[in-house]
């Protein structure tokens, strides 16, 4: 490992800080320097998602795991390509460099990492890097690539260079750390470069860039040409569109395929819990509670967790290996249409089987304001949750008929409808929201194409772990509190202790009091208590109407199609349909989108937008059918 | 996005470029944010800039400088303009 021993060097003068404990250190760097693989590397499972106050932001925090440094706060900031606030992620990382950042310390120091094999562009950072006067050590990632292909770098000449110290390391391999602690213990002063550039001129600092570059003797490695090749494939005009389409259905098999009969095996596991559960409280109220509220509703998220790590180890394994940003620009011209770019594709494709997940894939796209638009449209993709629905009202009221024989049933083609009425929504609330309050200021799309690499196991897991983590606490709480809510008010009032059924509980009132507003759209107090009960998750109105009709609904749905037949006019069963491909009838979706957007403004108008949206459109369609039909 | 700023169709830009050819960038007539973030990105006046493959249909476009290959669509591409060669078709 000579590549990377450390070469750290006491800075020529500066101020010095001995006997200062450092504890909050700063890693900073541009997208792709391996920053996040060095975060990773350095604090292990030992750190924590963090929203910074009042932006979208994400940040890990996590506690140095070195030999000889305790007590070190490593914070990392979003990857940036400069000091200039000009976008969010960099305004972020300056106020935290400047201390201006509300409960973050101002960092005692600052590693920044620079990618050693692409030196050249990546130096113009250092330059408003250390004239912001924090000890610095420069952390010149990928050394061991740098050297296995010939490069080279004088570390000491660069050192003197920059007026601090200098470590080639390789985050991937952990070789070369060791120059961390021995930074954090010299007590190193701010930085002291030679000839520093005007910083407000770019050019200038790429000048700079290049001229200390060419002092430290620096000599570009002969990369493989694997990137060059495999983008002629991956890029190909005619290959490139093909194997673009079969990677979107493997992935999207996978979720479906595989992720199904886990989530199914899972669904037993967790039905065998609540069994388990059951027997351990005792019967009456805090058994309804515990059992059908508590658990009911936990485990009605939890089930998603098989489909959601699957699809999250399907997009690690592309994005880590440098193909999800071929595929974006791929699928750049089509999301343009929407006034998106190419990296809201796979959020958008995710949502067909679960708008959560699709939600938390929204963190590849950089852009704040396509990130937001593309989290509000993903609900409206025609997720797995509404199928059970849609199945059992196309079944009592769609005919069993052909429309083109041997090709295209009634019922096939109501439910192509409904997916394709959700796609046209999402379509037109993207092309409206980009076109207003969500509008990109003079944002373009530019898009960094990391050179291909293998994922590691390390990076695929500990982001497992991260978005399982997220998903399960975070969903998991508000899914909680809403279902203990809700199954409270399906028992309310208590009768001499004993809890109502459900016809005459306090939901069953609201159904009446919210009957006048259904009305319209041609749907009973009953359908209305079915409406307010999946607001928790949309497959729960099946559960409802059948405990309200008095029937199993997994063993007698034939029944249960024939009470919907006397509740629901044909044209009141299709609004009913048209109500669910619009309506924000998922908790788990508005909690996860909390969480992501760092705000209740979002999920607030994602939620009243779609409802008054599925209002609209449900009362357009019964009052035009039940014309037409009659 | 429209950066439609030069009105020259004279000068050559990135867009014109040929697939694996280069050229030395000249200027960039673009709003001064999207010029800025595009500059930090080592697309300043003086580089060496290389054309890559594209998206089907030719858009957007992969383009490499100092090393590192970025897509650009373009409405961009088009506005950042190149130095003249001899010889360059016109």
């Amino acid at each position: 490992m000579s590549c990377c021993t450390p070469t750290a060097v006491k800075p020529a003068g500066g101020v010095s800080r001995a006997g200062h404990t450092m504890r909050t250190v700063a890693v900073i760097g541009p997208p792709n320097s391996g920053k996040t693989t060095l975060f990773n590397r350095l604090t292990g499972l030992r750190q924590k998602v963090a929203n910074f106050p009042g932006v979208t932001v994400e940040h890990h925090i996590g506690n140095l795991v070195l030999d000889g440094v305790e007590n070190v706060a490593l914070i990392d900031l979003p990857g940036i390509y400069s000091l200039s606030p000009k976008s969010e992620d960099e305004a972020v990382a300056v106020r935290v460099l400047r201390g201006e950042m509300p409960g973050t310390p101002r960092p005692d120091a600052v590693l920044l990492v620079l990618d050693s094999t692409s030196l050249g562009r990546q130096l113009a950072l250092a330059a408003p890097v250390v004239a912001l006067g924090l000890p610095t050590l420069v952390l010149l990632n990928m050394g061991d690539m740098l050297e296995k292909h010939g490069g080279h770098l004088d570390v000491l000449a660069l050192a003197r260079q920059l007026g601090t110290p200098v470590a080639l390391v390789s985050a991937s391999r952990g070789e070369g750390l060791d120059a961390i602690p021995r930074f954090l213990a010299s007590a190193a002063g701010p930085p002291t470069p030679i000839d520093l550039p005007v910083l407000e001129s770019i050019p200038a600092c790429h000048a700079w860039a290049r001229k200390i570059e060419k002092r430290a003797g620096f000599r570009a490695p002969a990369l493989p040409p694997w990137t060059r090749k495999l983008d002629a494939v991956f890029l190909h005009k005619v290959w490139g569109g093909v194997i673009f389409l079969a990677v979107v259905i493997a992935v999207f098999q996978l979720v479906f395929t595989v992720g199904q009969p886990l989530s199914n095996a899972f669904q037993v596991v967790l039905e065998q819990a609540g069994r388990a559960i059951f027997g351990w409280v005792p019967p009456g109220v805090l058994r309804t509670v515990v059992v059908n509220g508590a658990w009911k509703g936990v485990s009605s998220v939890l089930v998603f967790l098989p489909q959601i790590l699957l699809l999250f180890l399907a997009i690690g394994i592309l994005e880590d290996s440098g193909y999800l940003a071929r595929a974006a620009v791929i699928a750049d011209r089509a999301m343009a249409t929407m006034g998106l770019n190419g990296k809201a594709f796979i959020p958008l494709l995710s949502a067909y089987a679960c708008a959560v997940p699709a939600v938390m894939a929204t963190r590849t796209i950089e852009d704040k304001r396509d990130r937001i638009a593309t989290i509000l449209i993903t609900p409206l993709m025609t997720c797995s949750a509404r199928l059970p629905v849609y199945t059992l009202v196309i079944a009592a009221f769609i005919p069993d008929r052909s429309l083109v024989p041997y090709f295209l049933g009634a019922r096939a083609a109501a439910m192509l409808s409904l997916y394709l009425l959700g796609f046209l929504a999402a379509f037109v609330t993207a092309r409206v929201l980009k076109s207003s309050i969500l509008k990109s200021r003079d944002v373009p799309f530019v898009l960094e194409l990391p050179s291909y690499r293998w994922p590691t196991v390390q990076s695929l897991g500990l982001r497992l772990v991260d978005r399982g983590r997220a998903f399960v606490v975070r969903a998991g709480t508000v899914i909680l509190i809403v279902s203990l809510v809700l199954c409270g008010l399906t028992m309310l009032p208590l009768h001499n202790g004993h809890p109502s059924d459900i016809q005459s509980s306090v939901v069953a009132k609201v159904g009446h009091l919210i009957e006048p507003v259904i009305a319209p759209l041609g749907f009973n107090w009953k359908i209305g208590v079915g409406l307010i009960t999946s607001i928790a998750a949309r497959e729960v109105i099946i559960g409802t109407l059948g405990t309200l009709y008095g029937v199993d609904p997994d063993s007698q749905s034939s029944s249960m199609q024939a009470m919907l037949h006397k509740d629901l006019t044909p044209a009141a069963a299709v609004a009913l349909l048209v109500f669910f491909a619009f309506a924000m009838q998922c908790t788990s979706t508005l909690a996860i989108v909390r969480r992501e957007t760092n705000s209740w403004k979002w999920p607030a108008l994602q939620f009243s937008y779609m409802t008054i949206l599925a209002w609209v459109a449900a009362f357009a369609t019964n009052q035009i059918l039940s014309r037409l039909w009659h | 996005m429209n950066f439609n700023l030069s009105g020259d169709e004279k000068v050559l830009s990135l867009a014109d470029l040929a697939e694996g050819s280069s050229a030395t960038l000249a200027d960039l007539r673009l709003p001064q944010n999207v010029s800025e973030h595009l500059m930090w990105l080592g697309f300043v006046p003086g580089a060496k800039v290389t054309a890559g493959q594209s998206a089907p249909g030719g858009n957007p476009r992969v383009y490499t400088v100092a090393g590192v290959a970025f897509a650009l669509r373009r409405d961009v591409a088009s506005q950042v303009l190149l130095v003249p060669v001899d010889g360059a078709c016109g």
